[in-house]
């Protein structure tokens, strides 16, 4: 017997190894198979919590890593912006960590301004405004980040004042593309801000910008505006007829005041506001 | 005395470059690099940034690997292998030993800095970013010397300890040579003169290792100036030198 195991030794050890890789591959295969890891639930996830090393420490750990660090938390924000609730600061504390590891790396304050401030969260416009100003300050010549700042407080926030200051500060920037100052002149000819001019000015992001994922958002930020105008519209033509405001989408749709593609309404909640008809269209 | 350095610095570099640790971490810094490609296609547009980024930082990490590993255990090899004692004797200073080893380990880092950055470069080329051959080159020469700064660091404290000590205060090194932006509110605003007065002698005292990191410069293509450049050469060197001089005192002292 002890002769045959030693003749056979590679045999025997082939047979060991095989038999312990078939029971770590069925463990695997079950436990996934338990907890459904590959169901398309499992890309449904939402992230409520990241440790993140506060802004005000994280240079001083850097030990001349800065700017793999920033690197690091620019891949962590973009992975988590899917899973983020728009509710935990630590999406933002990733885009804090950049600008102080690496100023100069202005393509995630960008990201930031589009990103970040939602219906849900109106003050994260405000936060996401300190970041942001950092980078006004380290990139002078950089008229997007200003623009983009101030196309976020006309769309989400509402405050004139400071999406005209920004945009202002853009259109006064050396080197800015003459169409900003132009929207600019426009803007404060017409003395007012809206969704006409929200869509004016992602028009104007849309047709600059050389980032196609920018240029994406802004798509979609124009098709949001244009379908916003579309419902209050439909709205008013729904008050007219039955004296009060729609309480959701479908009585306007039942009545086919409007059509409301499927890719909009599964991605988008539409909130009408009783008092006064007006709608926030707000991500699931 | 050049021929005897030159013969020590080529055996130097003969035996660490045959070193199974070294190729290893050659291998891995290899693979890092070819990684990039992977991080690059995660990254949202910023491929080229994330490439250079984290293929500068392997290459570097490559460097830090080299000067404060290998470097440490440089002496004790020479005395733990016996070959140390067959030297002593010939008429040979010490301080020729330790300039030879010095340099010897400065070209193998020189030679794996050269590999892994030509592995850059080909990743780089896939991008079509032929535009960062300079900034990266002039990055890993100003790193270069960094590493060899931390080389004759980590030969002045073999020379009285042992290499995993020595390794672990050179390492100390390492991390204070980058923090001294964090000394900089000390020294500006000091709570009292004492601690100002301390500041200020470790911010100036201990290696100021952040003036060879250029990595955060390169990826928007800026490059420092040419006195900046020269002032960190000449800082290299004048730093170099004083551990040269502090190593070969200790090593005349030392008894074998």
């Amino acid at each position: 017997m002890n002769s045959f195991v030693k003749n056979n030794s590679h045999l025997f050890t082939g047979i060991i190894v095989i038999l312990l890789l078939a029971i770590i591959v069925s463990a695997q295969v079950l436990y996934d198979h338990s907890s459904s890891m590959f169901g398309k639930e499992s890309f449904r996830f939402t992230i409520k919590h990241r440790s993140i090393i506060d802004p005000k420490i994280v240079k001083h750990l850097a030990f001349g890593f800065d700017n793999v660090l920033a690197d690091y938390y620019w891949i962590s924000a973009v992975q988590d912006f899917t899973g983020w609730d728009h509710k935990e600061d630590f999406y933002l504390n990733y885009f804090k960590n950049i600008s102080v590891l690496d100023p100069e790396f202005s393509y995630p304050y960008l990201f930031a301004i589009l990103t970040a401030p939602t219906e849900k969260d109106k003050a994260s416009l405000d936060k996401v405004a300190e970041i942001a100003e950092l980078g006004m300050a380290t990139l002078p010549n950089n008229w997007e980040i200003p623009f983009y700042l101030g196309t976020m407080y006309n769309m989400f926030a509402k405050d004139e004042a400071k999406a005209l200051h920004y945009i202002e500060i853009a259109a006064k920037t050396e080197g800015v593309p003459s169409v900003v100052p132009l929207t600019y002149s426009s803007i404060t000819a017409k003395k007012l801000l809206g969704k006409k001019t929200a869509r004016e000015l992602m028009s104007v992001i849309r047709d600059t910008t050389k980032s196609e994922t920018i240029k994406a958002m802004a798509e979609e930020g124009i098709v949001l505006s244009d379908i916003t105008v579309m419902l209050e519209n439909a709205i008013i033509a729904y008050k007219a007829k039955h004296r009060t405001y729609p309480k959701t989408i479908e009585n306007l749709t039942a009545e086919r005041f409007v059509v409301i593609p499927k890719e909009i309404t599964s991605r988008f909640d539409i909130i009408i506001n009783q008092k006064n008809g007006e709608v926030s269209i707000v991500g699931k | 005395m050049l021929n005897t350095i030159f013969t020590i610095a080529q055996n130097t570099f003969r035996e660490t470059m045959r070193d199974r640790i070294l190729l290893a971490a050659l291998a891995v810094v290899l693979i890092i690099i070819a990684f990039t490609l992977f991080i690059a296609s995660i990254s949202i547009e910023q491929d080229v940034r994330m490439i250079v980024d984290f293929g500068t930082s392997a290459i570097y990490i490559l460097q830090i690997f080299v000067a404060i590993f290998i470097g440490s255990m440089l002496m004790y090899k020479e005395v733990e292998q016996k070959t140390f004692f067959l030297i002593l004797p010939k008429p040979i200073r010490r301080y020729e030993i330790i300039l030879g080893k010095a340099l010897g380990l400065t070209a193998t880092t020189f030679t794996v800095t050269l590999l892994s950055t030509l592995a850059l470069f080909a990743i780089l080329l896939t991008k079509g970013a032929t535009l960062f051959v300079v900034p990266i080159l002039l990055s890993v020469f100003l790193s270069t010397l960094e590493a060899m700064i931390l080389i004759l660091i980590s030969i002045v404290f073999s020379g009285f300890t042992s290499p995993i000590l020595s390794a672990i205060y050179t390492i100390v090194f390492f991390l204070a040579g980058h923090a001294g932006e964090s000394l900089r509110p000390l020294i500006m605003f000091p709570q009292s003169t004492v601690i100002e007065v301390v500041a200020r002698g470790i911010y100036y005292l201990l290696p100021n290792l952040e003036k060879f990191n250029i990595r955060n410069d390169i990826v928007f293509g800026d490059i420092p100036n040419a006195t900046s450049i020269i002032f960190s050469l000449l800082y290299a060197l004048f730093y170099a030198s004083l551990l040269f001089f502090v190593a070969s005192v200790t090593f005349k002292k030392k008894e074998f």
